[in-house]
């Protein structure tokens, strides 16, 4: 089992395998003991709660899914209080995805969370749904380069930055470096979809995310263009859904996968990724 | 609940576009208005299901054929398998006195289930055609009431049409968007308890992806999985 241990930003992880934000939810763990994975991450999480984007916010693709959510998440008091017990009781990695739609609510974030045990920070600047501190706020590097020297001073725990592929990673991956401890590969990428007989989008907030395995090429390139870049350590998400998925993205330098709407299409996958690879590699 | 690969015992046509399908599961305890999820070949979403009826072990699925999912489903031979994940949501709150139900077309599909558990109801069920009844034998006993829009059977006109004279208890309903509109206003506007069972598109089924949101008609949002898919009516907006 120690095999497949991965040590990354100072952290042990069991296994190479963590479910992405949004994916996954407590009750997974009625299907499977989710202690077996490497690790969580969180459903974003803001200072305020948020709604979340009109309905509909999801729709099935060729080979993937679009969502729409908007960052839907109860706010960082209610997080604290009542759901990040629940989730410490599942896993010991818990990461927590945060985002603002202005820098100090990152900082309010972190301070938030500084004294809970949770394990590190994915800094969310790459959400295609939300008009504010979203996708928006990696393209804007100055501001981005601003907020990461805050956070490192004040935080207590490793900086994740999960980035986008509209991104320019050539300039953001150099340039976040000395302040972040690694960064994860790919958030969903924007896209839209059109109901021919209405004409109008198959979303209620019009554009969207696009996830599922027609993204994995595209989050490979990404992972393979950054290594280049850092020497910090990259998680790949985009697409994963099934072991060989996991070693490509191992191949092009990532040191974790994450998995995400694969756990829409088989909730076990999680599961049978970690005995897959305890099979074929131990 | 549960995630299994099931074996498909029986799937038949049954009415115009409308299929049975039964598989074997062991679901436990399950409450009319709950449903599955089934994971169709080829389709990267689940796709869920009122559970139509359940009986020593043996889940009925009515499906109506409007999608790639359910035209996926249709090919499915008995003694081939399925994953299923289930039983999900909150049923029909059920009172022990009379109750009134009003389907509209596929969305009798829950009501099968409620007859295993309550004698005393009124059925009003509209369809648009009379090809479009299916299973009817299998409410025997309850007091039933059909309306096609065509004329085609029992009375012209559509299952809202009854809220005229409908008795003031609890009402039941499951239909297109529209007769849950209208029943919404019903509601509202009489202040009525009337539990609709929505439809909604759906990620995960279990609360993660916050993808099978409606709206509150207090503000912000209700989510199908966790908070339905019955609702009800004065509290909703479709």
């Amino acid at each position: 089992m120690k095999r497949l241990e991965v040590k990354a930003f100072g952290v042990t992880f069991r296994n190479p395998i963590l479910l992405a934000s949004g994916t996954w939810s407590p009750r997974l763990n009625e299907l499977y003991p989710l202690s077996m994975l490497g690790g969580l991450v969180t459903k974003t999480i803001t200072v305020e709660p948020c709604e979340g984007n009109p309905p509909p916010r999801i729709w099935e693709t060729e080979h993937g899914v679009l969502n729409s959510i908007g960052l839907e998440n109860p706010g960082i008091d209610r997080f604290i209080d009542e759901v990040l017990p629940e989730l410490e009781q599942l896993n010991p990695i818990i990461i927590v995805s945060i985002a603002g739609s202005k820098p100090e609510e990152f900082y309010t974030l972190v301070e938030r969370l500084n004294p809970t045990n949770v394990t590190a920070y994915e800094i969310n600047v790459s959400c295609p749904n939300v008009t504010r501190g979203g996708i928006e706020l990696g393209k804007d590097t100055a501001s981005l380069l601003d907020i990461a020297r805050n956070l490192r001073e004040l935080s207590h725990k490793p900086l994740i930055y999960k980035l986008s592929i509209v991104h320019d990673i050539d300039q953001i991956v150099p340039l976040l470096t000395p302040y972040a401890d690694g960064f994860t590969l790919i958030n969903s990428v924007p896209a839209m979809a059109i109901d021919l007989q209405t004409r109008r989008p198959q979303l209620g907030n019009v554009t969207g995310g696009l996830s599922g395995p027609s993204i994995k090429p595209i989050a490979l390139y990404a992972v393979h263009k950054a290594k280049k870049l850092t020497h910090l350590p990259i998680i790949g998400c985009g697409g994963v859904s099934k072991l060989e998925d996991v070693l490509e993205f191992i191949t092009v330098g990532a040191s974790l996968v994450q998995v995400g709407s694969a756990n829409f299409n088989h909730p076990l996958i999680g599961k049978e990724l970690v005995e897959g690879l305890m099979e074929n590699l131990i | 609940m549960q995630y299994v690969k099931v074996k498909v015992i029986k799937n038949s046509k049954v009415a115009a576009q409308i299929f049975e399908l039964q598989v074997e599961v062991e679901l436990g305890p399950v409450k009319p208005g709950q449903f599955v999820l089934l994971y169709p070949k080829g389709c990267f979403l689940p796709r869920p299901f009122s559970i139509g009826d359940y009986v020593d072990n043996v889940l009925t699925i009515f499906y109506k054929v409007v999608g790639k999912g359910t035209r996926e489903l249709t090919k499915l031979q008995p003694t081939t398998s399925i994953y299923l994940l289930g039983p999900l949501g909150n049923g029909f709150d059920i009172p022990t006195h009379h109750i009134n139900v009003i389907a509209g077309g596929i969305g009798i599909a829950p009501f099968f289930l409620l007859k295993r558990v309550a004698d005393d109801v009124t059925l009003v069920w509209g369809v648009k055609t009379k090809d479009e009844f299916f299973g009817l034998e299998r409410f025997k006993g309850w007091d039933i009431h059909l309306y096609t829009e065509d004329g085609s059977h029992g009375m012209q006109g559509i299952a809202t049409d009854c809220l005229n004279t409908i008795s003031k208890d609890t009402i039941l309903a499951c239909g297109p968007i529209g007769m849950l509109n209208q029943l919404i206003d019903f509601a509202i506007s009489n202040n009525r308890y009337v539990q609709v069972l929505v439809e909604q598109r759906m990620g995960c089924g279990i609360g993660a992806c916050r993808g099978c949101a409606i709206r509150r008609r207090a503000g912000g949002y209700f989510h199908l999985c966790e908070d339905g898919p019955v609702f009800d009516a004065r509290t909703i907006v479709l």
